[in-house]
């Protein structure tokens, strides 16, 4: 053994090499020239033994050197396996071979190898070779160590915007109304879109909508959102004027936003009654109105949100009477602007046909965007697209007779009054309410809120005002001509009237919920009924008759006034504590 | 794709010269094309009869230079807008902005 001879550096001190020879003097040879650089040595005398320490002494293993022609397995297999198993950190290989042999060289490096040193070796052109191949591990090691925290970061970006969409889409999402009786399509091109649409009832019963475009995409463009949709919802349940609250978001984003940002936007107000149309366009495509005389064009007619500090004069809504079967289409510029494979936008492709295709008490929205779909199949999304349509039908407005009032404690009283053809389109509990604010806590009790209010509904509804009986159930096919008749009495025109009263006051231990429903019928004779005991209509297998004794079951008590035509549920709680 | 200028020392005028598409690709080009330019004694003119494109961030990059002219209607005018570009301008209502021609 050679001893070193630089007395301040010991053994090992650059590392281990992997010599792999099968000629033992020659490995020898080159093991000893090793050491006297600096390097432990370990030795293997083929290709396959080479494998196996690489594997076994994996991340200590600095260098190797590796011989061409051996039997088992040859230098090349074993330098494609040595670099397969360690993608991640740089080991520099270096071929050995006798100095004539330049194709096998060439062999060594196309399999992998990083350098080569021929044979017979010279002490002074390994060293230079080793030097060289430290000085590319470093440079390695140093870009790997930089790369690292930006690979991070970028999951952590990813995450971060996972996250927020998540909290945007919920925070505008959930608190929008009617979404149901919308065509809706949000497609955002960065995970965060730029594109917005809030909706909420007004307090006369009807809806606003709003449909904004942010410059620019992703998390900048988006960020904006949140206070938009806060102002936008708060000051649309308190019935505020249309100006008032473009000039509130005005300002808001005015303040929020740098220069160069602002937010296209249409908003349209749909009266309760369904028969006027106030709308503004600042900035967006023009939105287009299909009424029984034709199409509409709402075209932009002043600036955008946020650019100037108050509105301009020209920024008046304009308005337009409407009709039941009246359909609304509003969308961003991303619809137009989408390009098919050929570069050319959907404005100047099936837009416009499909447009004029579009037919009074129709709907346009499937159709747009299954032409939409069919233009830009095999091409990548530029820029957010957000479409919404809006179809005038009865079941759109909560109605106009909509009251709700709130006491200090709590407590509240919302009523809603359905007229005529209004009279089959209650709409649940959790859509009427949840906007409102009203549910708030009392989530736990939904289910049977919405079973008590939908039984005493479907009563004062399909006995009181279309006074269908229950024994028609009875019949072979009873089911279906109760409901046959039931649609078709709707469908007729039926008039009259539905009153809905909920009212909740909290308690010490829990709360007190009266669910009160007056219909305008003839009443029936509740005499008979209020003797019989709801346990035996349960049990029984009639097919009918069961919802009033369900409602029983659920409710501290049920009484009936007026012959019938008043109802009055009473539902407690206690919350367990 | 490119923004170049002219400075006009006698009409006291900068033009800013855009060839096709106006994006936020141009952003810094733009903005170097008028941040040391004095703007209390120049007026901007931006040539658009090159662009062949202009999206919602060209709109945001002139309304940067209209504020940087002193945020007035008559400091910087818009020339030349072929027809897709100035229905971009119409739609944002940007003649109540900038001066069109």
């Amino acid at each position: 053994m050679v001893k070193h001879k630089s007395a301040e550096k010991p053994t090992g001190w650059r590392g281990c090499a992997l010599v792999v020879d099968d000629d033992s003097s020659s490995r020898h040879l080159l093991a000893r020239m090793l050491h006297h650089e600096g390097f432990r040595v370990e030795e293997a005398c083929d290709g396959e033994e080479a494998v196996t320490k690489f594997t076994a002494l994996y991340s200590q293993i600095d260098i190797v050197f590796m011989d061409a022609l051996m039997p088992r397995m040859d230098g090349f297999e074993a330098t494609r396996r040595i670099k397969a198993l360690n993608k991640l950190d740089f080991v520099p290989l270096i071929f050995q071979s006798a100095l004539q042999d330049e194709d096998t060289l060439l062999r060594g490096i196309e399999a992998g190898g990083d350098d080569f040193i021929t044979k017979p070796y010279n002490h002074a052109v390994l060293r230079a070779r080793i030097l060289a191949m430290e000085r590319v591990r470093d440079l390695q090691r140093r870009v790997a160590a930089e790369h690292l925290p930006l690979l991070e970061l970028l999951e952590r970006e990813d995450e971060e915007q996972v996250l927020a969409e998540r909290i945007f889409s919920q925070a505008i999402k959930n608190r929008n109304v009617a979404t149901d009786q919308l065509g809706l399509l949000l497609r955002p091109a960065a995970m965060f879109s730029g594109d917005l649409v809030l909706t909420q009832h007004l307090p006369d019963g009807g809806l606003r909508v709003l449909l904004g475009d942010f410059t620019g995409h992703g998390l900048a463009a988006a960020v904006a959102a949140l206070p938009v949709a806060d102002a936008f919802h708060a000051m649309t349940r308190k019935g505020v004027e249309n100006e008032e609250i473009l000039a509130e978001l005005n300002r808001k984003l005015y303040q929020l936003l740098p220069i160069e940002r602002f937010m296209a936007a249409c908003l349209i107000s749909i009266s309760g009654d369904g028969q006027m149309l106030h709308w503004w366009n600042g900035g967006l495509p023009s939105a287009w109105l299909r009424t029984q005389d034709g199409l509409h064009e709402l075209a932009s007619h002043t600036l955008p949100l946020g650019i100037l500090p108050e509105l301009p004069d020209s920024a008046e809504l304009r308005q337009h009477a409407l009709q039941l079967g009246d359909s609304l289409l509003m969308f961003s510029d991303g619809l137009l602007e989408a390009q098919n494979c050929d570069g050319i936008p959907f404005e100047n492709a099936a837009f416009r046909p499909t447009l004029k295709a579009w037919q009074h008490t129709e709907t346009v929205f499937s159709k747009m965007i299954d032409a939409l779909d069919n233009h830009c199949l095999n091409t990548e999304q530029a820029d957010d697209i957000a479409v919404v349509e809006i179809p005038l039908n009865c079941s759109l407005f909560t109605t106009p007779q909509l009251t709700v009032q709130r006491a200090a404690n709590g407590g509240w009283t919302w009523a809603i009054e359905l007229h005529d053809e209004h009279l089959g389109n209650l709409r649940s509990v959790d859509a009427m309410l949840r906007p409102l604010g009203l549910l708030d806590g009392l989530d736990a009790h939904l289910v049977a809120l919405e079973t008590i209010i939908a039984e005493l509904y479907s009563n004062a509804l399909e006995h009181g005002i279309l006074k269908l009986s229950s024994s028609l159930k009875s019949a072979p096919d009873g089911f279906e001509m109760y409901y046959e008749r039931r649609a078709d009495s709707l469908n007729a025109g039926c008039t009259g009237c539905i009153h809905l009263e909920i009212n909740y006051q909290p308690t010490n231990t829990g709360g007190c919920i009266r669910i009160r429903f007056r219909d305008s019928g003839t009443g029936f004779d509740v005499a008979d009924w209020q003797a019989s005991d709801p346990n035996i209509a349960l049990a029984a297998a009639r097919p009918w008759g069961r919802g009033i004794a369900l409602v029983r079951q659920l409710c501290e008590s049920l009484t009936y006034q007026d012959q019938g035509r008043l109802v009055e549920a009473v539902y407690r709680f206690e919350t367990v504590r | 794709m490119s923004v170049t200028r002219r400075v006009d020392e006698q009409k006291s005028q900068v033009t800013i010269v855009i060839d096709g598409r106006f994006d936020f690709a141009q952003h810094k080009a733009f903005r170097d094309a008028y941040r040391d330019v004095d703007a209390k004694r120049m007026t901007f003119v931006v040539d658009l009869a090159g662009a062949s494109y202009l999206d919602s961030s060209a709109l945001g990059m002139l309304l940067l230079l209209r504020d940087y002219a002193g945020g007035d209607a008559t400091r910087v005018s818009i020339i030349g807008c072929g027809e897709d570009v100035r229905r971009v301008l119409k739609i944002a209502n940007f003649e109540k902005l900038f001066q069109l021609d």
